[in-house]
């Protein structure tokens, strides 16, 4: 299961000892909405080896900004709390698996 | 959440003619029709090849062909289709902002090809948008300019107009604009998009260069590899069987979008065809 992010947690939760995929979205977005379930069913599929996080661009703006999303769905990719990947707007599930198997 | 059994996207002759087939054959059907204003057919002065309606007019055909499809109980949704994500039984896809589920996808999207200008796909989601109910809120109180090929792009232009400070308008083709629009209406015609400065855009036409924050673009069609990912291709055309099926289970494909020839009653024909085999995998049991 996706875990909401809010601005206040968001640095300890990028800084694990496994990948960390933090989907940037908004409940009025229609592509948002199509790859919440795709994102669900990677996160379950790959529990325990890359941890899933929801940041909801409208609780926390200053988040969007500091990453400089300027458009949504965009799905960033961390590792030892860097940047390693980021695709923009809504994938299939197996370019989501290509970007995390990468990872791993 | 809308749902049918057959989800066709495409607004000619084959879209149409799949429509009024499936109907026929008891399928729900939604049509996600963009009334586009540079359709080839539209312009079409006179027909003289498609038997049974001598020296009709392009645009009179389509309207028969569309009024048919409506009266047979076709259901026309006029937004852009922008993604069908197949999830194994059925396919979601995302119509305007609105998320249409179907049992099966014809795809019936013509041979026109959406031409982006240069530094638009470099610039998505770094200034450039194609959505502006998902990413207008990034540019609130804001300078924006709307691009559109299309009379959908007022629509955008509004709702944007409510978040930007201010929204700037150019047509990239000739459609309905009303003068009196929450926008600015600017007169050249764009040719290119480039970045600034970390924080703006330039819009390069004809008559100079403006800087905006951010940039929409507008138009009634997609391309078909983004609208389906991992779609076969051959050239320009996807690729089908002589059933109309494509190498993505669930989706079809008919019309000029499948190659040549690019002529109404072959469009018409493979429309009956992709309905008809639609039809079929539909009632199969699922495996």
């Amino acid at each position: 299961m996706a875990k909401e992010i809010m601005t206040e947690e968001f640095n300890a939760f990028i800084n694990q000892d496994k990948p960390v995929l933090i989907d940037f979205w908004a409940t009025w977005c229609g592509p948002c909405r199509m790859l919440a379930p795709v994102v669900e069913e990677v996160s379950a599929q790959y529990e325990g080896q890359v941890a899933v996080g929801k940041v909801d661009v409208d609780k926390c703006p200053e988040l969007a900004k500091q990453f400089r999303v300027m458009s949504i769905p965009t799905l960033i990719l961390f590792k030892d709390g860097k940047i390693v990947d980021q695709k923009l707007g809504f994938m299939p599930k197996s370019a989501l698996e290509e970007m995390i198997r990468k990872a791993l | 959440m809308a749902n049918c059994d057959l989800l066709i996207i495409g607004s000619g002759p084959a879209a149409w003619s799949c429509a009024l087939t499936a109907r026929q054959r008891g399928l729900s059907v939604i049509v996600a029709a963009t009334e586009s204003a540079t359709g080839w057919l539209q312009k079409a002065e006179r027909i003289d090849n498609y038997p049974g309606m001598p020296q009709v007019s392009g645009k009179e055909l389509l309207r028969v062909f569309r009024q048919q499809a409506v009266d047979a109980g076709a259901e026309v949704l006029p937004h852009l289709a922008r993604q069908v994500m197949p999830m194994g039984q059925s396919c979601a896809t995302l119509v305007g902002d609105d998320i249409v589920e179907s049992k099966a996808v014809v795809l019936a999207t013509g041979a026109a090809r959406p031409k982006l200008l240069p530094g638009e796909e470099e610039l998505l989601g770094q200034g450039v948008s194609w959505c502006g109910t998902c990413d207008s809120m990034f540019f609130r109180g804001q300078e924006v300019a709307v691009l559109s090929a299309w009379k959908g792009g007022v629509e955008e232009a509004c709702f944007i107009a409510g978040i930007a400070a201010q929204v700037d308008y150019y047509c990239l083709a000739g459609h309905d604009l009303p003068q009196d629009g929450p926008y600015t209406l600017r007169s050249g015609k764009p040719k290119e998009l480039r970045r600034a400065d970390e924080d703006h855009i330039e819009v390069v036409t004809d008559e100079g260069v403006r800087q905006y924050n951010g940039v929409f673009v507008f138009r009634p069609t997609c391309s078909v590899e983004s609208l389906v990912p991992g779609l076969a291709m051959d050239g320009p055309f996807i690729r089908v069987d002589r059933s109309m099926r494509t190498n993505v289970s669930g989706v079809y494909a008919c019309g000029d979008c499948t190659g040549h020839p690019l002529q109404i009653a072959k469009a018409v024909g493979e429309g009956n065809i992709a309905a008809i085999t639609a039809s079929e995998d539909i009632a199969k049991p699922a495996q």
